[in-house]
């Protein structure tokens, strides 16, 4: 019987060429999607799971109060914490804190920028790395110990025989020997920890001011605890500890200053299993981005099944008459509803082997575009091979029962004759139709806003001028930072193909630092401060609406504030306002000789803020931004390179474009409007396919109807219009649903960006006119066949 | 074997409602051959439909061996019908993608006859039409005879008790119409009960009752050609 089956629907399939090659693409490209999507949560899903202990091991999040919004999530907490915690909690057993950091390495192939972790023995105790030599937990508990990757040994040194090995390090404090004790394999792809040296927690040069610094939240806390512990279960010895260190972080208001009864800080213990997928902590993948995937590769397959059933519903005539035979030989509903179900099954199995062929090819394009490692081979076990079971059933039926009941409940003698028993019921197919116009315009809305605002963000002016800048990074020892820093500037300076030079301390998208001090009358501000000299404004070319701009002898006694800072804090005559209580009496507090425009400095997600430029003479001027000449980039770099490797042999320099490193702030997105906009192309490409599809059937149904009206006298665009009125009917219906829907999601997330579009009406009638351009072209390909057809053709088809 | 009273069949669309039975009472004896004539739209076909169960009488009693099915589901019906019944139509109604050996197989399949002996009796049911040098051929590459003879064999292969046959002939030159008439009147000879609707009064006279209708009616019932020898 099963045979049997197979066998008429492999030669039903080869007849109807057309038919069958719509429902394979479009299913093998909503599988494909499907299976992309499961391969990735599979990816994602096996982070960290190589650590033996996984199950006892936590990592410490502090869940910062903010009143009126929504709370912060940081897994930075105070160094101090450690050492209370294992004190007054039996349930933790070990625990590791873990700092992030730069070092120069200066190795046998020359000095190097690396970034580093400095961590405590027990790292090695919790988390499973795979040793080479040594001990890497004994290299933690000496002071000069170092634990390096085969990945770095290799690049520095050449070789992983290493144990032994003096190792000349150099970060802001200094220059220190180290000592190579332990050599292991870099961590695999899907660990959360990524590093490639791993340095005594109390060699981090800031390691002495934080130790016992509960002001500053610096570090990451690993535990392992004794048995199962639920997340909140340490709620009273976190609050506890709180209480007694950091009083006045365990009550606050919204401004940071009213204690309220809310805690402030709340400390739990977060399963290291999902750090990875938590979004609040950010750390790892956003499950949001995961889910966006889910639902595209979702509305994929549904255009995919509802071409399908469309398809299957529109040539449901065609099967009367087999059907009617095979009632009359004796077969029962269950074995029409098999026979069809099966038909679906071999077509969706087909679809299935074209998806696996077009992943195999599309795998490393879309992993570049992921930045994941996904592999059919070595991912495809059985867990993925239940989903995938498990998705081809839900398909099966998805798209078969409804076609399969259809045909099972007709009855012998009418099938027989070729009445539709159902036919006044035709409206599930047009209904069909619609639906499947809605999902194409809905994927058009969606991918046109994204567009828009995305083009929005790349182009909204930032209130600076980001083209032909670059970034230099110095990496140097502290104490010689800002003399190699000047020397820097004037060898950039020297250079025909540059314009101007500024230092800064950080950089526009890079890092961000927030001060808030009391002023005497106990009035809390708040503002970014950055480090700057008196060629930033110049460089940047930021307007300064008010006052004056520093001058090369200003200290830190005056600064520039930002038009917000003068806003924000309703400032009536800010040049020559005294800012007191900004140096908590360290100092003298400085005064505002400037205002300059509002420009953004981090990503458009979030508003302006309050700033503050500040000149510092000895500052940590860690960038420099050069503006150059747009001609002959390459060589000025080239050239600006090879002086500063005259200058200042062994100093390792690096650079980029700044409006790079702005385009950067929003990979994320650029890679999911990638992914909307491919997914909308073949979206309506599989629509339309299907609309090809349902017009043939048409067509062919009124074959005779066509004939009569043209020998009555109807013209070519008379039966035109006939064909293409429903088309354009259903279209328009589909706009009432989809743009209502359409409009609710894209605002949603537009209302993530501070600055962002408007959604005009232009889109949808953009996306609903596009929708019906396709509708008309596939219809009219059909129909422009059907009319200019000779009349007795047409009739004598019947 | 087949007994009908007070038949009736009514056509109900939104606006006509058709009379194509109105009160049949017939009686059929098994190894009968039975011929049903009367214009187009007398009612032939549906009573050959109702008489097949492939449709259930608005009013009235059908017995088929015994059993009363004018009431039965459709899924009872389906039962009775492939242990008992044989359908040939005019337009020989083949599965397009099933070979002449497939085709022959299907009521076997559905009766879900064991393997080996579904192999025999298909090869004897086309010996038996002289189809056998035919079984890999798809329908749409035979001649309408041939197609016919398919469509006999089809009919026969679960050696049926009743062979209900819609103008088997209709579509046929006069060579293959008398073909296909030899092929069912031996089958008739063999055992089998036949009833046919037909048009034909020469393809009449191989039964040995003919049932005339008119407007729904059974206007006469003749012995005819075999019945009357």
């Amino acid at each position: 019987m099963l045979r049997n089956y197979l066998i008429s629907t492999l030669r039903r399939l080869r007849r109807a060429k057309g038919f069958t090659a719509i429902n394979i693409i479009g299913l093998s490209v909503g599988l494909t999607g499907a299976v992309l999507v499961l391969l990735l949560v599979q990816y994602e899903l096996g982070f960290d799971q190589h650590n033996d202990k996984l199950d006892s091991l936590h990592i410490v999040i502090n869940r910062v109060a903010r009143p009126g919004g929504s709370d912060r999530h940081s897994p930075n907490v105070p160094m101090p914490l450690a050492p209370e915690l294992l004190s007054q909690s039996p349930q933790i057993v070990r625990s590791a804190r873990l700092a992030i950091g730069e070092m120069i390495v200066h190795g046998d192939e020359g000095s190097f920028e690396e970034g580093v972790i400095f961590s405590e023995p027990d790292l090695f105790n919790m988390f499973s790395f795979e040793v080479i030599s040594g001990d890497p937990a004994a290299a933690l508990s000496r002071p000069d110990g170092l634990v390096i990757t085969r990945e770095a040994a290799l690049k520095h040194f050449g070789t992983v025989d290493l144990i032994g090995q003096p190792v000349a390090l150099t970060n802001p404090a200094g220059r220190n020997e180290f000592q190579v004790l332990a050599v292991v394999e870099s961590p695999p792809v899907q660990s959360t920890f990524q590093f490639r040296m791993v340095l005594p927690l109390q060699t981090h040069f800031a390691f002495a001011r934080r130790e016992l610094n509960w002001n500053s939240s610096n570090s990451f806390l690993l535990v392992e605890t004794a048995g199962a512990v639920g997340k909140y279960d340490l709620d009273e010895t976190f609050q506890a500890i709180v209480q007694k260190n950091k009083p006045d972080r365990a009550h606050v208001d919204a401004q940071g200053q009213q204690p309220t009864d809310r805690p402030y800080w709340n400390f739990y213990l977060l399963p290291f299993e999902d750090l990875h997928l938590s979004a609040q902590v950010g750390i790892g993948v956003d499950p949001r981005v995961l889910a966006i995937l889910a639902a595209i590769a979702g509305l994929l397959l549904t255009i995919a099944i509802f071409n399908f059933v469309l398809l299957a519903l529109g040539r449901l005539k065609s099967r009367f008459v087999e059907v009617g035979i095979r009632r009359m030989i004796g077969a029962s509903r269950g074995n029409l509803t098999a026979m069809f179900l099966a038909e679906v099954l071999v077509t969706t199995l087909f679809a299935l082997g074209l998806s696996f062929i077009i992943l195999e090819f599309s795998l490393p394009a879309f992993n570049r575009l992921l930045g994941r490692e996904l592999a059919l081979g070595a991912m495809v076990d059985v867990g993925f091979w239940a989903a995938v079971v498990l998705l081809i059933s839900l398909l099966v039926l998805a798209a078969g029962i409804f076609p399969a009941l259809r045909l099972a409940s007709m009855r012998p003698v009418q099938a027989m004759h070729g009445i539709d028993s159902a036919s006044r019921k035709k409206g599930a197919l047009r209904v069909g139709v619609i639906f499947q116009f809605s999902l194409a315009i809905f994927i058009l809305v969606t991918a046109l806003v994204f567009n828009s605002q995305m083009k929005f963000v790349l182009e909204q002016p930032l209130g600076f001028n980001q083209s032909q800048i670059v970034v230099y990074k110095i990496a140097t020892e502290g104490e010689k930072i800002s003399a190699w820093s000047q020397r820097l500037k004037e060898v950039l300076l020297r250079d025909r193909g540059v314009r101007s030079v500024t230092k800064t301390s950080v950089s526009v998208s890079r890092g961000f630092d927030r001060q808030g001090w009391y002023d005497r009358s106990k009035k809390f501000w708040r503002a970014v401060v950055r480090d700057v000299d008196e060629s930033y404004l110049t460089t940047m070319e930021i307007s300064l609406l008010m006052g004056r701009d520093f001058r090369e002898q200003d200290d830190a006694e005056v600064v520039l504030v930002n038009q917000t800072f003068v806003d924000q804090f309703g400032l009536e005559n800010p040049i020559g306002y005294l800012l007191d209580g900004f140096s908590y009496g360290a100092g003298t507090d400085p005064t505002i000789i400037g205002v300059v425009d509002d420009y953004n400095f981090s990503s458009l997600y979030s508003k302006v803020q309050p700033m503050m430029l500040r000149k510092r003479p000895a500052g940590l001027y860690s960038y420099l931004l050069a503006r150059i000449a747009p001609d002959d980039v390459n060589g000025t770099l080239q050239r600006l390179a090879d002086s500063w490797k005259n200058a200042a042999p062994g100093i390792p320099l690096t650079y980029n474009f700044l409006d790079e490193d702005i385009e950067n702030l929003y990979v994320v997105e650029k890679k999911i409007r990638a992914v909307t906009q491919g997914a909308a192309i073949l979206a309506l490409a599989l629509a339309a396919m299907g609309l090809l599809g349902m017009a043939t059937i048409e067509v062919s149904r009124r074959t005779k109807e066509i004939g009569i009206r043209k020998v009555l006298g109807a013209s070519v665009p008379d039966i035109m219009s006939l064909l293409s009125r429903r088309m354009v009917l259903s279209n328009l219906l589909a706009n009432i649903i989809a743009w209502p829907i359409g409009w609710m999601v894209m605002q949603k997330w537009l209302g993530l960006f501070a600055y962002r579009i408007d959604l005009g009406l232009g889109t949808f009638v953009m996306a609903g006119l596009l929708a019906l351009a396709i509708a008309v072209i596939t219809v009219s390909t059909q129909a422009v066949r059907a009319a200019t057809a000779n009349p007795v053709d047409s009739l004598r088809y019947e | 074997m087949i007994k009908t009273s007070g038949l009736k069949k009514l056509y109900v669309t939104e606006e006509v409602e058709t009379t194509a039975l109105n009160n049949i009472n017939i009686e059929i004896d098994a190894g009968e051959f039975v011929a049903i004539m009367g214009p187009s739209g007398c009612g032939k076909s549906t009573l050959l439909n109702v008489l097949g169960m492939l449709d259930n009488p608005t009013d009235g009693e059908y017995y088929f061996l015994d059993h009363e099915v004018s009431s039965y589901t459709e899924s009872q019906r389906a039962n009775l019908r492939k242990n008992n019944l044989g359908f040939v139509f005019q337009s020989f109604n083949l599965i397009d993608e099933l070979t002449v050996y497939e085709n022959v197989e299907l009521p076997l399949l559905y009766q879900k006859v064991a393997p080996a002996a579904r192999k025999e009796k298909v090869m004897a049911a086309m010996d038996q039409m002289s189809m056998t040098h035919r079984k890999n051929h798809f329908p749409q590459q035979l001649s309408g005879g041939q197609q016919q003879r398919v469509a006999v064999a089809r009919a026969v292969v679960a050696r049926p008790k009743v062979i209900l046959a819609d103008e088997p002939t209709g579509n046929l030159d006069s060579a293959n119409g008398d073909e296909v008439m030899g092929l069912l009147a031996d089958l008739n000879k063999d055992g089998t009960t036949i009833i046919m609707v037909t048009h034909a009064p020469q393809y009449a006279e191989y039964s040995n009752r003919v049932i005339h209708l008119l407007d729904g009616r059974v206007v006469s019932e003749k012995m005819s050609g075999a019945g009357r020898a």
